[in-house]
């Protein structure tokens, strides 16, 4: 048995730009450099065929930290009241939980329920649009045009995630000195944690660092590391939006897609810089020896591949949903593990390692076999998607994208059937619910129509193996396609997922 | 007439969504334009990449060439 557990989410962090996956990233022409998470994949177990569940932000935090692949039930949410987290779980036993973030999203509406089991938690502010700061009221111009949040209609920029929130929280900020930025409030908080933890006998502590994440807002020396560019060129944007690089207000030259692939990959340095604090405080309390160490990601980002920019909205391709998951576990050898696991598989994971009971009916499955070598194959197919949207399946080579019909309208599953700004579920009163149940859960749902953010056209289906950018669709011309229906239709049967999702796909 | 005309799925009633794919431009629905606040207070479309704001969808997609 280990003692303790720490799990760290690196935001946004696309695999490509680690060198243990990948010698130059697809937006790149040179290496990232990330030499302290390339010196803990040199410790650690790395996992090279790693999918995400339920996207993106808080349904990755749900699949986590409560082992519900949710986005066949529900969409972003919260915790609901019959979940049990690993922080509940762990305070039952005794076992003291911290929760280190500087992620927002927490702190939102309908996103509640998710630090509250902590025993203790530190919440960095500012990011993105947290609503922090709001002066001064008129921001730096250079970061309103950097960021793209000068809007002629909006010029207070008061209302709910409103870009200028970023611009004045950062507007203290110095360019030429890190530590104002947030990796490094983050990375160096969870270090000097780490340092007064000894006193307890156990822990488990989770960091969730919302870096990499949008805007990518670098400060130097990363902002100039990675281009030759003058990284404060109002014309550069480092919040672009969401959505094709070729038309709409995300439309941007190629210029600027360079300019937004150099700021990601700066961030990625920062983040990976800061990281060494943590495996310096490792060395120094001789945590190696009791504490399982885990560091992934909730999905990557789009950086002009496949002609998007960001994530909601495009087909899930590899880039967004393959990530990586680097391991150490006191026990396991270290070396490679080519075998599909899942994100949802992280909950099960942490609470075998601890030797915390696992609650019944959750979709998660321990990687402690894979990782002491007892079990070569953990899972024969992985389900992801958002919720509503299509749903995708791969076998660990294969990539299957399989769209929804329009009719019949998506059902949601959940205790919360209504936001308070439509983030992400219905803002106006919903009176045709119907009381359902989960089949993962002992208690009552509502079951209602919502409206889905995506929806796709035509399936997809690529050979990683043959064609690891996934740039040849091969649905309608090969034999997979069949299997694959076939792996998706176990999928979503071993997880006794809800008619309406069979009818929706088209699936008997 | 406009090339491409942004929505978000969360402004627009089915209908209204009916008459923004009719439109000789593109409509493009979007899960969301990434203006809350606004959008939550009026109508919303991005034409051309430019946010444009009315009290109603039905100005809005007038402006916008809708013909009679």
């Amino acid at each position: 048995m280990i003692e303790n557990v720490l799990m760290i989410s690196i935001d946004s962090l696309r695999r490509d730009h680690l060198s243990t996956y990948a010698d130059v990233p697809a937006t790149l022409e040179q290496p990232v450099e990330t030499p302290n998470l390339d010196r803990f994949a040199q410790e650690a177990t790395v996992f090279e065929t790693h999918y995400a569940g339920s996207l993106p932000c808080m349904p990755a935090r749900r699949e986590w930290l409560t082992g519900v692949q949710e986005f066949l039930w529900r969409p972003w949410g919260p915790i609901e009241p019959f979940d049990e987290p690993i922080p509940r779980i762990c305070g039952r036993e005794g076992i003291p939980s911290k929760l280190i973030t500087d992620h927002y999203h927490y702190f939102q509406h309908g996103s509640h329920g998710y630090f509250e089991d902590f025993t203790g938690f530190d919440f960095i502010r500012g990011h993105e649009a947290d609503r922090w700061r709001i002066t001064p009221r008129q921001p730096e111009s250079r970061h309103l045009l950097q960021s793209k949040a000068a809007d002629p209609h909006d010029t207070d920029g008061v209302g709910y995630n409103a870009r200028t929130a970023y611009t004045r929280n950062i507007d203290s900020f110095d360019d030429l000195d890190e530590t104002d930025f947030f990796a490094p409030k983050v990375f160096s908080r969870t270090s000097n944690w780490l340092g007064k933890v000894a006193p307890w006998d156990r822990w488990f502590a989770y960091i969730d660092s919302f870096d990499v994440h949008e805007p990518f807002h670098c400060p130097e020396p990363y902002a100039s590391m990675y281009t030759d560019e003058d990284p404060t060129d109002p014309e550069l944007p480092y919040w672009p939006y969401y959505g094709r690089i070729d038309r709409g207000q995300s439309e941007l030259t190629d210029r600027q897609v360079d300019f937004v692939q150099s700021q990601f990959a700066g961030k990625t340095t920062m983040v990976d810089r800061w990281f060494s604090r943590v495996l310096d405080r490792f060395d120094r309390e001789r945590l190696w020896d009791s504490t399982m160490l885990i560091v992934t990601s909730d999905h990557g980002h789009y950086l002009g591949d496949h002609g998007w920019m960001g994530k909601p909205g495009a087909p899930l391709y590899d880039v967004l949903a393959k990530t990586p998951l680097l391991l150490y576990h006191p026990e396991a050898s270290t070396g490679r593990v080519e075998s599909l696991t899942s994100a949802v598989d992280l909950y099960a994971t942490i609470l075998s390692a601890m030797e915390l009971p696992l609650p019944d009916n959750t979709h998660s499955q321990s990687l402690l076999p894979v990782l002491t070598g007892d079990c070569q194959v953990h899972r024969d197919w992985a389900l992801y998607g958002y919720w509503g949207s299509s749903v995708n399946v791969t076998d660990g080579r294969y990539t299957y994208l399989r769209p929804t019909a329009e009719e019949p309208a998506a059902e949601c599953y959940s205790t919360e059937m209504m936001n308070a700004h439509r983030w992400f579920q219905p803002r106006s009163p919903k009176i045709d619910v119907e009381p359902a149940t989960v089949p993962y859960a002992d208690a009552p749902v509502w079951q209602f129509e919502a409206p889905v953010n995506t929806r796709h056209g035509d399936p997809l289906l690529f050979d990683t193996e043959s064609d690891p950018g996934q740039t040849e669709d091969i649905s309608g011309s090969s034999a997979e396609e069949t299997r694959l229906v076939e792996l998706l239709e176990s999928g979503l049967d071993a997880l006794q997922a809800p008619e309406n999702v069979y009818r929706r796909l088209s699936l008997d | 007439m406009p090339a491409v005309i942004e929505y978000c799925i969360g402004n627009v009633s089915d209908s209204t969504r009916s008459r923004l794919e009719s439109l000789p431009g593109e409509a493009v629905e979007k899960p969301c334009l990434e203006r809350c606040g606004r959008c939550f207070t009026g109508s919303l479309l991005v034409v051309d990449g430019t946010p444009t704001y009315a009290e109603t969808m039905n100005e809005l997609i007038k402006d916008v060439g809708e013909e009679e």
